[in-house]
């Protein structure tokens, strides 16, 4: 394609090229954030799901207090009676950026924008920054053509989409780019041997560690794609420019995140990075000793030291890992290697959907026709296996394996798959499309002399050309019907559409987070289950005893007994944590398979974790081993506390019969509804998704409450209220 | 200066030596022929040190064994008297270890010899590159200017936070 | 019997107070007044439709002095503090409504001393007639109530009317009472030797109760308390605080932004249990809209006012339960509000700016911008309003006019988009205790706004982006230098 001399219309090609890309870039930025406004467009400007919620009452605290108020911001809202340390146990990043284009928007442009906004756009506004991140990515691998293929990749690839829709306000949603970034400059520094890039792979690290605990991918990844390398034999001195710059810089850097603390040089998740620089140092020797002397004496100089060294460090990191100083690897870490290990050690981590392993449709339905250009780029890769391309096999090879364990891990394999993807693709471009140049030479020579017209040859490049464009054409259909249908649902609420047609919105979850925030005493304590903690925090502004924080197993362990308990057990549980108020999520009447009686078996997990005499899963199955909650529900599941709040006067709503749960579909029966005597119903949303009772207090005349209630019911005597003495009645 | 480097060089050699000598794997027979080897390697390395010296570089590694020193002195230091202010241990150790990287990375970006052979044999891509000691031109982007702005640049950013981490 | 005593003794406290108050009214009107009038007929109306209380007396003077008078002193019906504030009162002869009534509060809320257009000649007589307004005197009793029951409300009021003057004839009426019965009020002692109205005469079709009349002479300062228990099936609605705020833009758009800041409360009967979604199913409440649960706001709308492009949030987002029928904009808010609940929600739209703002004749930068005082939301009684009108940027606000007097006024600069100087000039009016129907009410507000004001914004917002740009070629002009610089620096430093 070298064409740079010619003009077109006066104008350099180069510049057209030039021209040409930069609106190409836009075109994508534009494609990827409107591809991503699905749930603004068809719902409103409106915070995702869980997390967000906490990232974004964050923000609002970080930008109505100052910056070191927000470090030390220690939250008694959450985690009641305990309070959460916030300000050192959150990753900053997100808050700080939203927090800074919300200054700059106000202070220098004058634009009041809503904080709110700012945070429900960021991720889409980010998403149009990775995919440049990508075309430069791809475009150190291959060339600008696969630049461009990797960055409409990125920007519409559902598998990033579903963590960056608008107003899925999380870490990943600039975790992304942060990451492409810094792997970016990370191989321009190692390319080059530039400190000058090495220095912003450290500084964009060190925003990567403010960003996502997923740091620790890259304070993995790029150690040993310098170790892979110096085995390679590939060692060179841009090599040791680049990372010893980069790991002294990054790590100095990381460390400033009160979060992350002194973990790089105590935890053996950042060990590699450390033995790798150690390493590189001896290598960086090793290589001068070597350029100066024989290499039979060098040999005998490298066993020697090698071979200490090697002993000092494996012997000096079980020594200080013995000692405590090292902090062995982390349960998230381990439930990496052994998928298995999560659901016997550590129910907390296994519970959360998004750490299932992933099912196999997830690939196509998340990458689509990119997961099988993925093995194909990779190939093209091992063909010419610059030092570059070895960080992406390596990339891809590892990101595969995670992604395979962990379904949210799926983000991270992404990039790796648009990139290699577009590197085949672009790749096969370039071989097919040549046929322009080709076609365009024989027609100037037509006139002169008739040459066979290459008709075969054509023919098959058109097929291949046309298969690929339809693939491409399909590929994009295929995104937004995935992001349209899938990925764009803020799951705070829920859409239906009704007999004829109309969009009917089912916002219960809102619905009775606001009565709380507005028909409670403003220090009330709500107890629910963790997931829905980050949420009462946002939206009903309310003190929570767990959230999505899970920091305290024990804490979540007890909320996990007091739902799967009898009612006085948790009885004593409330009064013991000052509950005022406890709400749960019953999807049986619409058939919403969310709820708390789906989620159940896991608080009677991580119950059993800590009180095994207590609890005991077993109890809540039935005889035949099943998970039933009609009429031959276990007795430990008819007492527990969970299935008398979601089934209270449930059946009553059809009439005499049975009560149908359209989630388990099952039939709730109506001759032995649940009683209630510590707790009292006090709100329940229109679709019955959102369920309140309040705590009662202690019995005034010192009776138990069971046999308060009992005594209150219809049939014992009643008070007698009434003080007037009507001395002239006007009844009509 | 030079004979400072030199001196913990040799140091730093017999110490090595001295401790691989007492390494049980090692056969006891080529133990004396490692250890000659070893000598003479360290001898050439030195000798050919020495050679290529020049003031500027000089002054650099003067730099990197006070750098080294430095480091050194801290770590002794929280041996003796403890770790307390752990973070501005931290900052200290590790910005001597940074400063010390930067030089070095600076050191081998305007190494003489690098320029001189990089006018000679541009047209080599840095991948053809063999195992015989030719990386010379690795560097063929960056001029001595450009190496010591970015020096300076990456200085800058080790400090600032070495700044913000100590207190 | 705990809760009995404590009631009297909280009563009791009540009634201390109540004596004192009715001192402080007598002592307030000089003895000598009071022998100057005497009221051959006096008719109160009291509408009790609404979740607040309307009165309207009818009074027929008559100058028993020898010289002509034009100072009458009115005094609201009540005597023990029945009535708290008024949310609107006025006067006007009763032959020419037109003629608003002049007068000063002797004692707030409670004595007014009227000044008559003309004196009134001795011995000839005059018609007037008093409306006023109050809220917050409707109590639910009981106060809590299971929630298929139905609300009752108590009224209480002075069954004759507080006067200083001698009363010959006197009516008493009830409008919008279709079940109640009388409510014996313990506390607060009758006056003695007061005579016996007649009554009570029911009309239930239209719901009316008639008291009276009784003819004889009612002596000054009568007081006799009425307790009045009736079922009142609707909610009281109450906004506690209204932010209304208008913003006028600055150059030729001819679109008005209305937004309204609503925090509703009901002062109805609480529920005497939790909430129980089964028997709000159960009970229809919702379709039936005849619960005293408040779950509907309606907004009657008018032929040159649609509001078709409202927006209906509250502080967790957009709620999707709103509708636009026919005349009404009907608002629901995310749960119906018992007694005692709150809801906090935000309502805007547009309106077309000619239909509210107007260009002086005699001047090119002056307006007046025009603007009702509430919205039209129905059966509302409001604590405080607050009037915010944005003006745009740098220009003056000159005065207010406001149809009833405000509580405060205050002008202040609030930065908005793209304010680039002080910001939007916001002028907020606050008011009290205001009520539904004052939403036929305009403010007028004028302010002066120089083209060349409007210009100067524009060029300045243009010249800021013009300088960034400028400033972003410097910036690229200065690094190249820089890195020179520092080029020329090593090269010294080579030599």
């Amino acid at each position: 394609m070298g064409k740079s001399q010619l003009k077109v219309l006066g104008v350099p090609i180069e510049t057209i090229r030039v021209l040409l890309r930069v609106i190409i870039f836009i075109s994508i930025a534009g494609a990827a954030i409107s591809s991503r406004l699905f749930s603004v467009i068809r719902f409103e400007s409106i915070i995702h799901e869980f997390d967000p919620w906490f990232n974004f009452r964050a923000t609002k605290y970080l930008v109505s207090h100052s910056f070191y108020e927000f470090l030390n911001w220690f939250d008694d809202r959450t985690w009641y009676p305990l309070g959460r340390v916030t300000g050192g146990t959150l990753y900053p990043g997100l808050m700080v950026t939203s927090g800074a284009i919300w200054h700059i928007l106000r202070d220098w442009f004058s634009m009041p924008v809503d904080i709110r906004n700012i945070c429900v756009m960021l991720a889409p506004a980010f998403s149009g920054l990775t995919a440049i991140a990508t075309y430069f990515f791809t475009k150190e691998m291959k060339d600008s053509n696969a630049g461009l293929l990797a960055a409409i990749f990125m920007g519409i690839a559902p598998g990033y989409i579903s963590r960056s829709v608008a107003g899925s306000y999380d870490n990943e949603a600039i975790a992304i780019t942060l990451l492409m970034a810094t792997f970016y400059f990370w191989i321009k520094a190692m390319k080059l041997g530039s400190v000058f890039y090495a220095t912003w792979t450290a500084l964009f690290y060190f925003y990567m560690v403010s960003a996502w605990g997923g740091y620790v991918f890259i304070t993995n990844l790029i150690p040993l794609h310098v170790f892979v390398l110096i085995l390679m034999g590939r060692y060179n001195k841009k090599l040791y420019t680049a990372y010893t710059t980069w790991y002294a810089l990054g790590t100095l850097a990381s460390m400033q995140i009160p979060f992350v603390g002194f973990l790089p040089i105590r935890s053996n998740d950042h060990m590699a990075a450390l033995g790798v620089f150690g390493l590189l140092q001896l290598v960086g020797v090793g290589n001068y000793v070597k350029a100066q002397v024989p290499s039979r004496q060098f040999k005998s100089f490298l066993v020697v030291s090698l071979t200490l060294v090697f002993l000092l460090g494996i012997g000096g990191l079980f020594g200080l890992t013995a000692m405590g100083w090292i902090a062995p690897w982390t349960g998230r870490f381990y439930s990496l290697w052994d998928t298995s290990y999560a659901k016997i050690h550590i129910p907390i981590i296994a519970s959360v959907s998004e750490h299932q392993p992933t099912a196999w449709p997830a690939f196509f339905f998340d990458t689509s026709m990119l997961i099988w250009l993925f093995p194909a780029g990779i190939y093209m890769c091992f063909q010419e296996l610059r030092d570059e391309h070895v960080f992406v096999i390596i990339y891809g090879v590892l990101c595969s394996y995670f992604a395979g364990v962990m379904v949210r891990l799926m983000l991270t394999l992404t990039p790796i798959v648009c990139v290699s993807a577009a590197i085949a693709l672009s790749k096969l471009f370039d071989v097919y499309l040549n046929i322009v140049d080709l076609f365009t030479t024989t027609e100037e020579e037509k006139g002169k002399k008739p040459k066979a017209f290459p008709a075969a040859a054509l023919i098959s490049r058109v097929v291949v050309l046309l298969s690929f464009a339809f693939y491409l054409f399909y590929f994009v259909l295929h995104c937004t019907w995935v992001t349209s249908n899938a990925y764009s649902s803020p799951s705070v609420v829920l859409a239906t559409n009704n007999p004829d047609g109309s969009q009917h919105i089912i916002d219960d979850y809102r619905e009775a987070y606001y009565w709380l925030r507005m028909n409670t005493p403003e220090d009330a304590k709500v107890m629910a289950w963790w997931d829905y903690g980050y949420q009462i925090g946002g939206m009903a502004d309310r003190t929570t005893l767990v959230d999505n924080n899970t920091w305290n197993n024990t804490h979540i362990a007890t909320v996990g007994k007091a739902m799967a308990s009898p009612e006085e057990v948790s009885y004593k549980i409330f009064r013991q944590h000052d509950v005022d108020y406890v709400l749960i999520i019953f999807g049986g009447l619409l058939g919403y398979s969310g709820d708390d009686i789906n989620k159940f078996l896991w608080m009677v997990r991580i119950a059993e974790g800590i009180w095994p005499d207590e609890i005991h899963e077993r109890d809540y199955f039935t005889e035949r081993g099943e998970y039933k909650v009609d009429k031959d529900a276990s007795k430990a599941m008819k007492e527990s506390l969970m299935y008398k709040l979601s089934y209270y006067r449930f059946a009553e709503l059809y009439g005499g019969r049975d009560g149908a749960d359209r989630v388990r579909n099952q039939q709730i029966p109506a001759n032995d509804p649940p009683q209630l005597s510590t707790v009292e119903e006090v709100f329940t949303s229109e679709n019955w998704i959102v369920r309140i009772y309040k705590v009662k207090d202690l019995d005034n005349v010192g009776r138990d409450l069971k046999q308060a209630t009992a005594f209150e019911q219809p049939g014992a005597s009643k008070k007698n209220r009434s003080i007037k003495k009507p001395k002239l009645d006007i009844r009509i | 200066m030079s004979k400072q480097e030199i001196k913990k060089r040799v140091a730093a050699a017999a110490a090595a030596s001295s401790e691989s000598g007492a390494h049980p794997v090692v056969p006891s027979s080529s133990v004396t022929t490692t250890l000659n080897e070893l000598y003479s390697a360290i001898n050439t390395t030195i000798a050919d040190y020495t050679d290529s010296l020049t003031p500027r570089l000089k002054l650099i590694d003067s730099f990197l064994v006070f750098l080294v020193a430095l480091g050194v002195l801290q770590f002794v230091y929280v041996l003796i008297v403890g770790n307390f202010p752990f973070n501005a241990f931290l900052a200290g150790f590790i910005s001597c270890v940074g400063q010390f990287v930067l030089t070095v990375s600076l050191r081998l970006q305007i190494n003489e010899k690098n320029k001189h052979k990089q006018s000679e044999k541009q047209t080599v891509d840095e991948d053809e590159e063999e195992e015989t000691g030719k990386e010379e031109t690795v560097f063929k982007f960056i001029s001595p200017e450009r190496a010591f702005g970015d020096y300076i640049f990456a200085s800058l950013i080790l400090h600032y936070i070495v700044i913000h981490f100590i207190n | 019997m705990f809760k009995l005593n404590s009631l009297l003794i909280l009563l009791g406290i009540l009634f201390i107070v109540s004596a004192s108050s009715l001192d402080a009214i007598k002592s307030s009107i000089p003895s000598s007044a009071q022998s100057l009038w005497e009221i051959p007929i006096y008719q109160r109306a009291v509408d009790l439709n609404k979740g607040f209380v309307k009165e309207t007396d009818m009074v027929v003077l008559k100058n028993i002095d020898s010289k002509p008078q034009d100072e009458y002193y009115f005094l609201v019906n009540d005597g023990f503090d029945s009535v708290g504030n008024l949310s609107v009162f006025a006067g006007v002869l009763n032959e020419n409504q037109r003629v608003e009534l002049n007068y000063t509060e002797v004692v707030p809320n409670k004595v007014f001393l009227i000044k008559l257009p003309i004196p009134v000649a001795s011995g000839s007589e005059l018609t007037l007639k008093f409306n006023y307004v109050y809220a917050d005197q409707l109590i639910p009793v009981p106060k809590e109530i299971a929630m298929d029951k139905i609300q009752t409300l108590l009224y209480k009021t002075n069954k004759f009317p507080l006067s200083p003057y001698t009363i010959g004839e006197y009516t008493l009426l009830f409008q919008g009472l279709t079940k109640g019965e009388e409510y014996i009020i313990h506390d607060v002692e009758s006056t003695e030797g007061a005579p016996e109205l007649v009554g009570p005469q029911v009309n239930a079709e239209q719901g009316l109760v008639q008291f009276g009349p009784l003819k004889g002479a009612v002596s000054p300062f009568t007081i006799v308390p009425l307790g009045l228990k009736y079922d009142h099936n609707r909610p009281l609605a109450k906004v506690t605080n209204l932010f209304r705020s208008i913003w006028i833009p600055a150059s030729d758009v001819n679109k008005l932004s209305i937004e309204e800041y609503y925090e509703l409360t009901n002062n109805g009967a609480h529920l005497d249990t939790g909430f129980s979604r089964i028997e709000w199913i159960k009970g229809r409440y919702e379709s039936q809209r005849n619960h005293w649960a408040l779950s509907h706001l309606e907004f009657p709308l008018t032929k040159d006012r649609n509001m078709d492009d409202y927006y209906y949030t509250d502080k967790v987002g957009v709620v999707s339960t709103h509708k636009l029928i026919e005349n009404f904009l009907v608002l629901k808010p995310r749960f119906p509000l018992f007694g005692g609940w709150n809801y906090n929600f935000t309502l805007g739209w547009s309106e077309q700016l000619d239909k509210f703002l107007h260009k002086l004749h005699n001047s090119n930068d002056e307006y007046i911008i025009k603007a009702p005082l509430l919205n039209s939301l129905r059966d509302t009684s409001y604590d405080n309003v607050y009037l915010q009108f944005y003006l745009p940027e740098n220009s003056e606000f000159l005065n207010v006019s406001s149809p009833i007097a405000y509580d405060s006024l205050e002008v202040s600069n609030e930065l908005s988009y793209l304010d680039v100087s002080k910001g939007h000039v916001k002028v907020t009016i606050g008011y009290k205790n205001l009520i539904d129907d004052l939403y036929k009410l305009d403010v007028f507000v004028k302010y002066r706004y120089t083209s060349m004001d409007y210009y100067k914004k524009v060029a300045k917002i243009s010249g800021l982006i013009f300088l960034a740009l400028i400033s972003y070629y410097l910036i690229g002009l200065v690094d190249l230098s820089i890195e020179k610089e520092k080029k020329k620096e090593v090269n010294k430093d080579d030599k």
